[in-house]
């Protein structure tokens, strides 16, 4: 299948001085992966353990003090391979929302407050479309919220005015706006209730449908994961440990922090106590030596304790980072 | 109509209860004080050498009374103090008795008006724009230019500004006058001579005043800036892709200027009590002034005067401020 992202050796650190001691944060380190057409690709993880990082990383919007330290991010556009990190901030401003766009994290605060929803939907188009009147403008952002099932009667409101849910929704008819190819999509449902998290889902799911495109979704919900994504990725301490499409991690985790993550979950009729991975996560600022899961996994030998795992295939379309499938 | 029942009325009845209860503070506080003002202008006039019969001074206090608005009890002088004060008439003042300290106030009002009205609203605009791009745009050159030069400006004392730049433009290089609102013997007509003059003299005040205001709204703008610029929609705005100046204006600018918006309405409300300094230092006429030497001679009914006009334009200033706010602010809309 056609690729159309793909991280090359990506290493994302904030490098912090704290009382001029220097402080690095590893939170992506040496990922690698590879997003392809038409797919959702889910990345999960727990809290803190570099997913966001990894989305800035991939999109091209890092503020200090997080930096790229190393590696590439490449775009598959129209035939055409762009390196990410290569291109001036013209070149990179021209991509967005016309190739890759992105549903931000906690979308309550991601509106300007003192604009009416419309202005906001005609600022992205006037900023990527040329020589179109405000009001083909706002007849694009209507005919573009109608066509997603949301009421056009919005753009007169202002953001304060909607709900949590229809401002999700909102942001992501944005990101649609123009049918990039890959939308990029950090805890969509995070902050919203269960039965609003359906719709939102729901609508992610429906644009993916009909747009054939492509949807990296980041949530530690792994509910939300099952249902939606068609690949996983698990990350752990700013590392790739496992990827698998959905269907054969959940059968068959390699990794034991995989493992844990998946039978942590409920399931109906069973009513035993579901077990959690001990202790918690390592601060990213003082990783373990060997594998960053050493000290939380009950299978841990000596090898794990000092040569850090890369993540291989073992299986076609499995990868899994951990010694013990060497062991085997 | 929801918005008058619930808004409207209720912050006019606000609004004429803080004048009602301002303009009685007025009233009541200069008749605490230990001083008897008809005593002090009759014991002026003797010192002056005139000689009166005791009953001519009692005819003398009497009429003296009734201009001060001192006769009778309490709720009678209280009574025609608002009658009084509807026709505008202030009684007369002492410093420059007998002259009407309507009369004096209106002689001053529109110099200062002139004078603070354009220099306030010239330097919020330019403050704000300026200090709004600076502060957005804080990396680039022309920026931190502007920063270093607020650092070295707005610290200085006002009369330090305001002397050297008097000594440079008027004095070392004699561009403008030494000081005055308008050439001494001249005739005030409505003539283009006239308003080049008047513009000539009144160059320098502004100018201190406006660098002075400039950089000061500069500096809280840039601040305010400052946050607003990491808020999650102007980060969200700059990941879409939108050009750099719309985030700036519309983004930016157009939230940041809401604390400022405020401000405004406190520093408009100021302007009433004149410039003082500004006006000494170039011999500039206007409220201010006059202010000083009702204060320093203790002339009461010219300093109920201006605080009676302030109250009133302070809080006409806010009102007039609260009710634009929220087509600035849509949250803040009244239901």
């Amino acid at each position: 299948m056609q690729m159309v992202i793909s991280t090359r050796e990506l290493k994302s650190y904030y490098v912090l001085d704290v009382f001029g001691k220097g402080k690095v944060i590893k939170a992506v380190d040496d990922v690698n992966i590879d997003v392809r057409e038409n797919e959702i690709y889910g990345i999960a993880g727990e809290s803190g353990c570099g997913k966001s990082t990894l989305l800035k990383a991939i999109f091209g919007i890092m503020d200090p003090p997080l930096r790229l330290t190393a590696g590439k991010v490449l775009y598959f556009h129209k035939e055409q391979v762009y390196d990410l990190y290569s291109l001036n901030s013209e070149a990179r401003r021209n991509l967005r929302w016309k190739f890759i766009s992105y549903v931000p994290q906690g979308s309550m605060n991601v509106l300007n407050p003192v604009v009416k929803i419309k202005e906001t939907f005609k600022d992205f188009l006037d900023s990527h479309l040329k020589g179109k009147t405000k009001s083909q403008y706002y007849e694009m952002a209507k005919e573009h919220l109608a066509s997603l099932g949301l009421p056009p009667k919005i753009l007169e409101a202002y953001p304060h005015q909607l709900s949590g849910g229809m401002r999700q929704r909102v942001t992501i008819a944005l990101a649609t706006l123009l049918n990039p190819k890959i939308i990029i999509a950090d805890e969509p449902t995070t902050a919203l209730d269960v039965v609003t998290q359906r719709g939102v889902i729901q609508l992610l799911r429906d644009i993916q449908s009909t747009l054939m495109n492509t949807i990296v979704l980041v949530t530690h919900d792994m509910g939300v994961q099952a249902t939606m994504s068609t690949r996983i990725a698990v990350m752990y301490a700013g590392r790739i440990i496992e990827e698998a499409p959905t269907k054969k991690l959940f059968q068959d985790p390699k990794h034991p922090y995989t493992g844990y993550l998946i039978h942590s979950l409920p399931k109906f009729g069973d009513k035993s106590r579901r077990d959690s991975a001990p202790g918690s996560p390592p601060s990213l600022a003082a990783l373990p030596l060997g594998c960053a899961f050493h000290p939380r996994c009950p299978y841990a030998f000596e090898r794990c304790k000092s040569q850090t795992p890369t993540l291989k295939s073992y299986e076609p379309d499995h990868k899994v980072a951990c010694w013990l499938m060497e062991e085997r | 109509m929801n918005f008058v029942k619930r808004y409207l009325l209720p912050r006019l009845i606000i609004y004429f209860l803080v004048i009602f209860i301002g303009i009685t503070t007025v009233f009541i506080i200069p008749r605490l004080l230990p001083t008897d003002p008809v005593l002090q202008t009759i014991t002026r006039l003797r010192a002056q050498g005139a000689y009166m019969d005791p009953e001519s001074t009692q005819r003398t206090i009497e009429t003296l009374q009734e201009l001060f608005g001192l006769k009778g009890s309490l709720s009678d002088q209280y009574l025609r103090f608002w009658q009084r004060l509807f026709k505008g008439d202030f009684g007369p003042s002492f410093f420059q008795f007998p002259t009407p300290v309507i009369t004096l106030i209106k002689q001053s009002l529109p110099w200062t008006a002139a004078l603070l009205l354009t220099t306030t609203l010239v330097s919020w605009f330019l403050g704000n724009i300026l200090g709004g791009f600076a502060g957005y745009f804080s990396n680039q050159r022309w920026g931190r230019f502007l920063d270093y030069f607020a650092m070295v400006i707005r610290p200085m004392p006002y009369y330090i500004l305001a002397l050297g730049l008097l000594i440079l433009l008027a004095y070392i290089f004699p561009i403008f006058p030494l000081g005055g609102g308008y050439t001494i013997g001249m005739r005030l007509t409505w003539s283009l001579n006239t308003l080049l003059t008047l513009l000539r003299h009144a160059f320098l005040p502004a100018l201190s005043l406006l660098l002075i205001g400039t950089f000061v709204w500069f500096q809280a703008m840039k601040l305010v800036v400052q946050s607003v610029k990491n808020d999650d929609f102007v980060k969200y705005a700059e990941a879409g892709g939108i050009r750099l100046n719309k985030i700036a204006t519309k983004y930016v600018i157009k939230n940041a200027m809401l604390p400022q918006i405020t401000g405004l309405a406190l520093s408009l409300g100021q302007i009433f009590s004149g410039a003082l300094i500004t006006e000494i230092v170039f011999s500039y006429p206007g409220l201010g002034t006059l202010l000083y030497n009702a204060i320093f001679t203790g002339d009461y009914n010219l300093l109920m005067g201006i605080t009676a006009i302030s109250i009133l334009v302070v809080t006409t200033s806010i009102l007039v401020i609260d009710l634009l706010y929220p087509l600035f602010d849509p949250r803040v809309r009244y239901k």
